[in-house]
Parts: C-alpha cells; sequence; structure tokens
C-alpha cells in the first residue's frame, strides 16, 4: 500500500507483513526546522488512533506526535535516534520514527493519499 | 504573517532566495534559509549575511547631547571618541529596562542610538520625553527618529574582512572592535551580535537590494535568519531585550553592571543603587546541557526539587552541538551548583557557563 496521510501531519505506510512504518511529513519537518531531539514510545506500547506516541523536538520547538492509527510499537528508528536530522533530510524514507503493528489494517485506508494531503496544506 | 507587519527593503531579495518568512516584532523577516545550525556554523567558521533593518534608529543632537544619553542612559558615553559606539541600557525608574541600545558618537553634539525593532516606538517616546524634562532635568536637544532612512546589513564571521575588501574595494580590517567610519551615504561599524568578528553596515534603503546581492555573491557568505541570529548570541551570551532584559529584570540582574554607572544621575539610578547596595538577589546564568533537548523559554529551573528559577532563551549550539539557554535563577542557588530542569518527566542538568564578556 502507498503512503497515506493524518491532518496532524504524519504519515504510514503498510508493510507486505502487515506491520507498518510511521513518520513525519516533508511539509511538518520543513516546518520544524533542524530536529535535534525524538522522544519515542517504548517498544511493546500501545496507543489509540489519534494519541500522543512521543515529541520530536527542532531548533524552534518541541511538537507531539499522534498515531495515525491504533496499534502497537515493535520497534523504534535507532538511526534517528542517533541522528535527529535524518528526519529532515529523508522524513518519509531513512527518517521514519516508528514500526507499528495495527490494530485494525483498514484504519489506514481511511487517510488521506498523498495527493489529498498536499492539496489540503 | 500579518498583512500590517512591515517590510524592510530586503523583503523580496529574501523570498526570491528561499528565506522562510516570520513576523517578529511587527516586521516580516526571514526565520532561516537553508536551516538554522548550518547558519550559525557559517557565521562561526565564514561568513553570514543578516538583515537588521528592523532595528530602529534615533538621531541626537544638540549642545547637551552628551548630557541627555548619560542621564537618559546607564552607561557613561562622556570618553566616548568620534567615530567609536558603546553598549547602555535605557532604564525605567523603578531599575528594570525598557530597552538596551547602543550609542554611535558621530561629532560632538551628534550621535546615532540604536535600538530593538520592537521597542523602536517606546524608546523614542521615552527619549523625547527624557529630552523635554519629563524626567526632572531638560536639555537642548534634539532626538529624530531616522529609523527609515536606514536599512541595516549585519555581515558576521571571520571572513568578514575579507568580503568587505572584495565588496568595497577598501580595506576595513584595521577598524576597532566597536568604531565605525562614515560618509554621506553609510555607516560601516565594526559591531554585531553574534559573537564573532564581523561589521555592521548602515546604508540608504535604496542601496540595500544591490549591497546584499553583492555581500552575498562572495565566496564563503552565507544568508542567515533571525534563528541563527538568536542561536548565536545565546552563545555568545548576549541578552535580548524581552528575554534576559526586561522591564521586570533589571541590567543589574542581567549581569550588565559593567554598563551601569552608578556615580552619575541617570533614570534609574537611584532604584539600582539599592538594588546593587541590598545585593543582587536572582541573576540570569547562561547553561549548556547534555543531550538534545533544549530547555525552552518559560520552564522553570530545580535545585534540590525546589523551584529556583524560569529559562529565559532557549537554543541550539551549533558550535558544540548540545542545547544552551539562559534562565532568571536565585543568586545564592547559582552559585551552589546542582541546578537542573525537568522535562516531560526527564531530569536535565543545567551546566553553568562563565560568560565570555
Amino acid at each position: 500500500m502507498s503512503i497515506r496521510y493524518t491532518k496532524e501531519h504524519e504519515w504510514i505506510k503498510l508493510l507486505p507483513d502487515g506491520a507498518a512504518l510511521v513518520g513525519i511529513s516533508d511539509h511538518a519537518q520543513e516546518a520544524l526546522g533542524d530536529i535535534t531531539f525524538v522522544e519515542f514510545p517504548r517498544v511493546g506500547e500501545e496507543f489509540d488512533k489519534g494519541a500522543v506516541f512521543g515529541v520530536v523536538e527542532s531548533v524552534k520547538a518541541a511538537s507531539d506526535l499522534y498515531m495515525p492509527v491504533s496499534g502497537k510499537v515493535l520497534d523504534t528508528n535507532a538511526e534517528v535516534d542517533k541522528d535527529p536530522q535524518l528526519v529532515n533530510t529523508d522524513p518519509t524514507g531513512h527518517g521514519w520514527l516508528m514500526k507499528i503493528q495495527p490494530r485494525d489494517p483498514s484504519e489506514a485506508a481511511s487517510l488521506m493519499s498523498e495527493k489529498e494531503y498536499l492539496a489540503g496544506l | 504573517m500579518s498583512d500590517l507587519s512591515k517590510n524592510t527593503p530586503l523583503i523580496d531579495f529574501h523570498r526570491s532566495r528561499g528565506g522562510r518568512i516570520v513576523e517578529f516584532a511587527g516586521w516580516n523577516m526571514p526565520v532561516q534559509y537553508a536551516g538554522i545550525i548550518e547558519e550559525h556554523k557559517a557565521v562561526r567558521n565564514s561568513a553570514g549575511l543578516f538583515d537588521a533593518s528592523h532595528m530602529g534608529e534615533a538621531f541626537v543632537s544638540g549642545s547637551d547631547a552628551l548630557e541627555f544619553l548619560n542621564y537618559a542612559l546607564s552607561n557613561d558615553f562622556s570618553g566616548l571618541e568620534n567615530g567609536a559606539a558603546r553598549y547602555g541600557v535605557l532604564c525605567n525608574p523603578d531599575g528594570g529596562a525598557a530597552d538596551d541600545v547602543i550609542v554611535y558618537k558621530m561629532i560632538d553634539g551628534t550621535y546615532m542610538v540604536v535600538l530593538n525593532a520592537s521597542n523602536t516606538a517606546k524608546d523614542m517616546r521615552l527619549l523625547k520625553e527624557r529630552a523635554a524634562g519629563l524626567g526632572g532635568r531638560a536639555f537642548n536637544v534634539e532626538v529624530e527618529d531616522i529609523s527609515d532612512s536606514f536599512a541595516l546589513l549585519a555581515l558576521q564571521g571571520p571572513r568578514s574582512p575579507e568580503v568587505m575588501k572584495a565588496v568595497f574595494n577598501a580595506d576595513f580590517s584595521g577598524l576597532k572592535r566597536f568604531h565605525f567610519t562614515s560618509d554621506a551615504r553609510m555607516i560601516i561599524s565594526r559591531t554585531g551580535y553574534t559573537g564573532s568578528d564581523g561589521y555592521e553596515i548602515f546604508c540608504p534603503p535604496e542601496d540595500a537590494v544591490a549591497l546584499a546581492e553583492k555581500l552575498s555573491a562572495c565566496e564563503g557568505v552565507s544568508l542567515c535568519g533571525l534563528g541563527a541570529r538568536d542561536s548565536l548570541r545565546v552563545e555568545a551570551c548576549y541578552p535580548l531585550y524581552g528575554h534576559e532584559l526586561s522591564d521586570s529584570i533589571t541590567p543589574l540582574e542581567a549581569g550588565l553592571g559593567w554598563a551601569v554607572k552608578l556615580g552619575k544621575d541617570f533614570v534609574g539610578r537611584d532604584a539600582l543603587a539599592r538594588q546593587a547596595a541590598d545585593g543582587v538577589k536572582r541573576k540570569v546564568a547562561w547553561f549548556k546541557t547534555e543531550g538534545r533537548r533544549i530547555p525552552r523559554d518559560g520552564v522553570d529551573v530545580f535545585s534540590n526539587g525546589e523551584k529556583v528559577g524560569k529559562v529565559l532563551s532557549g537554543a541550539w549550539s551549533g558550535t558544540w552541538e548540545c542545547p544552551i539557554g539562559s534562565a532568571l535563577v536565585e543568586a545564592q542557588k547559582i552559585s551552589e551548583g546542582g541546578l537542573y530542569v525537568d522535562i516531560r518527566g526527564s531530569k536535565i542538568n543545567l551546566e553553568i557557563r562563565e560568560k565570555t564578556k
């Protein structure tokens, strides 16, 4: 499945094994400026859709991160933990934030396509 | 951004070069170009060009100009020679700060006072009131708002002297810090607010774009915005009005005692003399922290579980790659050490820095 976006500027990509990657949009990283720190959730934590799962801090501000769908945290991106600016340089690729197990895979389908998201900016 | 905000002569220049424009102190200004950290490093290692045209300028002239400035401001400008500049604080009668300023002495009886953009209207009113004798003394002096007569470009960083030479075909490397040279159109001053070597160029607004184009076209010059200006000044321990210095933070609390001359009569002098005699109870401390989380403006500062102060500024040091900032803290607690902030449950220790100045 292709990438889906929320109006809070998170994205989600479903993987072939049913898990999903979550990150923030290019627009979000651009608006935040240089990112200095990401506060990740713990692996195993479960969140409902819309819940705050972490915080991203930039030189300018700290911003809450919201779950695009309900699910359980499987992994967080150690590369981003080491070098948070990866989120600036490659927000929808190597700058992913966490891997989750969505509770209901169909939930992601109701989110915006990239085209719809970009049109709403 | 607000349509009511003012534009500097460089607004189209900023936009066309990718500056991200935000509203600051009633002005549309670039907060960043390539990125705050990259711009910060450019200034420390090479050179950066800032638009500071939003700053205000007052022209002070008359036979009592020196006496007036000595009465209206905290510092003593008596020994200031022609072509030299000096920092001072515009205090309220209660000792709090209305603004901090830099006074440029053109010739005897003629000065230019550079003001913060956010305070220009208030400062002009205070200076005119004090000139007219509302503070109890009247002066033969004229205070004129000449803010619209100048654009202001700041070229900062170790490469600045060679860039100036290339653009102006003249050598300004011999100009001493806090000294300036001027002709009929321009003032070139060895000043800045970054903690790096550099120049500030006051020029007619109609010259600003061409000059910015020439300066930024030089090798090693990066365009910089307000974000880097802020992180650079925090790294250099320079106060910013509204953060480390304000109506409720006196220059003595801000660590600016060197610019407060209690031996002369000036507005705020009595209150500051009392504060000095009683001992300054809280002080601005400059800190750095480990890790990557920036303590932000307004966050509480603790010592042994007790609230002892508040963060005033937080930024990212592009030089040391760590968070930096300032806080207003009970003076005694600063020397005791052990200060920390709490960011969403994480305790972050503040390492107090020796002020560079």
